[in-house]
């Protein structure tokens, strides 16, 4: 029996967390200070540098100077940079971050002498399906991973198999994941019976044969001194993780297959609880996802003059350095998700810039008192539009066609009507620019001096012209052409552009037959002028109908939505609340818990009653728990109930249907008040289901009722979608990666967790702390949730 | 949503709800007339969907999905006469033909592919 191990030293560093990122990286400049002078100083010191790329660009940023020692390192094959840019949380980013982020950390690893070619997965919270299809994409043969594991897995190798038949040599780190040999050199003496037992612990997952990986690191760690001295004592060798697993050439065949994603509670928490936390998080993660990938990019690609690449790259370093498996996840700090969130918007700020590049030069050839309409989907496109426009003329798309509009609303015109010195007033005239507008016209009667100003400058103008003629002036008036704000329905090509604007209503109508018609109007010829034009939206305080979606307000609040086929949702959108006395990792509820589902109060408001769009805001009242009941006068102790103390929180629900959508619209709304519960939509299922189907990174997957347990972490069935979840008849179309769980026939999707803790030592669904064990302060306990 | 039969009804509304039409105000003189509608680039297929596009090296470079259980095939039509595949670092593949401006591209099940385009 060959017992040979192989030592590799690495240090897995976690970039920010329970520390903000410039604290921990003074700790990293230390440690890569030192990593550096053994190395030199001895010749068989490999070190693997954490799979990403960004421990190197953060020390170099520091220490710039030591570019070179870092590179001839990486050529000499002994120090082991990449392939990641950053080593991310899978699900809380998209599919596209995820490539990004391989591309971005093996081209770097290029320059500095090349990537490590193993798909380092060390501390992710479970994998996503397609990653073996990513990485043999990447040109990478082999992944690396600890947790998600499922029990069937009895080897330290399998083959891990993408839904489209991609596989690739995956090593798994049981018994210890990357701190497996973590504890071989703690000490001097007993040395050799550590080893001794190392082995026996490893041979029963890896055989008889072959060497055997001891990955000698942990969280922020450094090597201990005299290590290749130590190695050879036990006649092991010394090499970094792709030198391990290099002599294998990621061959599958006769290993055994483990298919799709790894969320197996079996060998290792996966901490789920990290979906659900700090939604804002999520939801400015995805909307800047959105931005770049599906608007920026795609725009400046089709549309723009010069490709605007450094601000894209910009924001996808953002974006990427945001996917970080203690960043995004939101288990840090709050320092740590200021930063993250801060890093965020910056690149959708970027996004937005880019966008507005593009579509500003687009907007050129759009007269100024009509709109551009962009489409970024790469399919014909037919939905209704929120737009802007002088006037009450009807609006005219370019064949000349009138488009279906809805006024919603009419922007203020009066806007300065005060008894003032005139001299005052023409301090606030820069140029034609007054009050954010541009003066249109002007007019001196009866003592009273009006401007009426426009979006678009339409006169010359020089307030010094006018000095001379405000004798007997003493009121000033700014008066703002009419504008109103419309729903308008518009049909927009493939990944291209259309346009609108006001027609003279005497010219449209011309040809007509003489009914009179109010201002901004709806005219229902519009509807008839092609035959797939969609039905119009009606809606009061009770029912929104489409023709494709009936929904109907239960006077408790919830909804009963009714397909075209007649598939039938019964009591949609139930808000729940219960406690929640866990972590930001894993939701715990007290030992005696009390869920809230029903308001002592109901109102429902009609917003607007259609043809494009039909709202109706419900508000709902609930007396909620206001936190978890001490007991012990302690919070470290986890509270076993809830509190007395009730907490009135009214939940903003705008239910909105639009013509030719078969779906409604939601957006929930609360000011959050209350500490240590857990709040969930609830859509029941039309019909039973065994499983649910999510999108998420490139697959939609199939999940069951029940996950797997084994570790000691409790199985919770909840998962991440990212775009949709659907099941039994219903779906939920989602704007940011949502938790879910399919229990009890409904679809229950998380809304908040407000829990106190980043980690407690004592967690119901968690036999071992996650973490340090940090309180938050209040802000990140309360807050406006939507 | 409500839906009967396959989740495959999902996908396109999603498309639409996560992508709202962008609005932007006219900046041209106002005696202007409305420019003509203009496509830039259309994908289809069952299940396919488009994940990336941007430029790379003078070509553009499409990212696509297949989310289905079988082999599909994505319809590429635009302002294109060159196309190749790519890996997902962007490296360049074999040629691919093009006619007309579409490119026909099949795909096997849940496959991710990337191809690059060019006048």
């Amino acid at each position: 029996m060959s017992t040979e191990i192989v030592v590799v030293p690495h240090t897995h560093w976690d970039r920010e967390w329970y520390e903000p990122f410039q604290r921990f990286r003074l700790r990293l400049v230390a440690l890569l200070d030192e990593v550096l002078d053994t190395m030199e100083r001895e010749p068989a010191y490999h070190f693997t540098l954490d799979g990403q790329l960004a421990c190197v660009d953060d020390y170099l940023e520091v220490r710039p100077e030591n570019r070179d020692r870092v590179a001839a390192l990486v050529r000499s094959g002994r120090l082991a940079v990449g392939p990641w840019q950053i080593l991310l949380d899978e699900f809380l980013c998209s599919g596209e971050n995820i490539i990004r982020n391989l591309e971005l950390g093996m081209a770097r690893a290029d320059r500095l002498g090349g990537a490590m070619p193993v798909g380092y997965l060390p501390d992710m919270f479970g994998h996503t399906a397609q990653m073996p299809q990513i990485l043999r994409k990447a040109g990478l043969t082999h992944a690396c991973v600890y947790r998600g594991v499922p029990s069937a897995v009895t080897t330290d190798v399998f083959a891990w198999v993408a839904p489209d038949g991609t596989a690739v040599r995956t090593q798994y780190l049981p018994a210890g994941g990357y701190g497996n040999g973590a504890y071989l050199f703690s000490e001097g003496e007993g040395l050799a019976e550590r080893a001794a037992g190392f082995v026996r612990t490893m041979r029963e997952w890896h055989g008889p044969e072959g060497p055997l990986l001891a990955m000698y690191g942990t969280d922020h760690s450094a090597p201990v001194r005299g290590l290749p001295d130590m190695v050879a004592t036990i006649s092991a060798r010394m090499d970094t993780l792709s030198g391990y697993i290099g002599t294998s050439d990621g061959e599958v065949d006769g290993l055994p297959q483990v298919h799709g994603e790894l969320r197996s509670h079996a060998r290792a928490n996966i901490l789920p609880g990290v979906i659900s936390i700090r939604p804002n998080l999520k939801q400015a993660m995805s909307r800047a996802e959105r931005m770049v990938e599906r608007y920026a990019e795609p725009l400046a690609t089709l549309w723009g003059s010069e490709w605007p690449g450094r601000f894209l790259d910009m924001a996808w370093w953002r974006l990427v350095d945001a996917s970080g498996h203690d960043s995004v996840t939101g288990c840090g700090v709050d320092e740590t998700a200021q930063q993250v969130a801060a890093r965020i918007a910056e690149a959708e700020h970027l996004g937005q810039a880019v966008r507005d590049l593009v579509t500003s030069r687009l907007a050129r050839s759009v007269p100024s008192d009509g709109v551009l309409i962009v489409n970024p989907t790469p399919a014909a496109r037919r939905g209704v539009v929120i737009v802007d426009m002088p006037g009450n003329d009807p609006l005219l798309d370019p064949s000349g066609a009138v488009v279906p509009v809805q006024p919603l609303e009419y922007a203020p015109t009066l806007l300065l009507d005060e008894e003032m010195d005139p001299a005052t007033a023409l301090t606030f005239v820069h140029g034609t620019e007054l009050y954010g507008r541009h003066v249109a016209g002007l007019a001196v009667e009866d003592g009273t001096l009006t401007f009426t100003v426009a979006r678009e400058p339409s006169v010359a103008f020089d307030v010094n012209d006018l000095r001379g003629a405000l004798d007997g002036v003493t009121r000033v008036r700014i008066v703002a052409q009419p504008r109103r704000t419309v729903a308008a329905m518009v049909q927009a090509p493939p990944l291209g552009h259309t346009s609108l604007r006001p027609g003279p209503r005497e010219q449209v109508h011309a040809e007509e037959d003489g009914v009179e018609r109010l201002p901004g109007m709806h005219d229902p010829s519009c509807w008839l002028s092609s035959d797939s034009a969609p039905l119009p939206v009606r809606g009061d305080e009770q029912v929104l109908d489409n023709g494709l979606l009936r929904v109907t307000i239960a006077p408790d609040g919830t909804l009963t939505l009714v397909g075209q086929d007649g598939t039938t949702v019964t009591g949609a959108a139930r808000v729940v609340d219960g406690g929640d006395v866990g972590d930001t990792y894993n939701y715990a509820p007290p030992a005696t818990d009390e869920t809230v589902s029903e308001p002592v109060a109901v109102e429902a408001e009609l917003i607007c009653t259609g043809p494009l769009t039909a709202m109706v805001d419900v508000r709902r009242t609930y007396l909620w728990p206001a936190s978890g009941e001490d007991p012990y006068d302690t919070p470290e102790v986890p509270a076993g109930t809830r509190a007395t103390r009730m907490e009135e929180i009214t939940v903003t629900t705008r239910v909105e249907l639009r013509a030719g959508e078969p779906f409604v619209r939601l957006r929930v709304d609360f000011d959050n008040r209350c500490a240590d519960h857990r709040v969930r939509l609830h859509v029941p299922l039309p019909q039973p289901a065994t499983c649910s189907h999510a999108e998420g990174q490139f697959a939609v997957v199939t999940r069951g009722l029940t996950a797997e347990g084994g570790c000691g972490e409790t199985p919770l069935p909840t998962f991440p979608a990212s775009s949709w979840v659907a099941a039994g008849g219903v779906a939920a179309l989602l704007e940011h990666v949502t938790e879910y769980e399919l229990a009890d026939g409904e679809l229950a999707l998380t809304l908040l967790r407000s829990t106190g803790y980043l980690s407690r030592n004592r967690n119901a669904l968690r036999p071992e702390p996650a973490g340090p064990s940090c309180p938050p302060p209040p802000p990140s306990r309360a807050g406006r949730a939507r | 949503m409500p839906y009967q039969g396959s989740w495959r009804e999902v996908v396109p509304q999603a498309e639409a709800f996560r992508h709202d039409l962008l609005v932007v105000p006219g900046l041209g003189e106002p005696y202007l007339p409305l420019p003509a509608p203009e496509a830039g680039l259309e994908v289809s297929g069952d299940g396919v969907v488009m994940t990336s596009l941007r430029e790379r090296d003078g070509w553009q470079e499409l990212r696509v999905v297949a989310l289905t259980l079988d082999a599909t095939e994505a319809i590429v039509t635009g302002r294109f006469a060159e196309a190749r595949h790519a890996d997902l670092r962007g490296r360049p593949g074999d040629p691919l033909p093009v006619t007309d401006g579409t490119l026909r591209l099949p795909l096997g099940a849940w496959e991710i592919a990337t191809v690059q385009l060019r006048c």
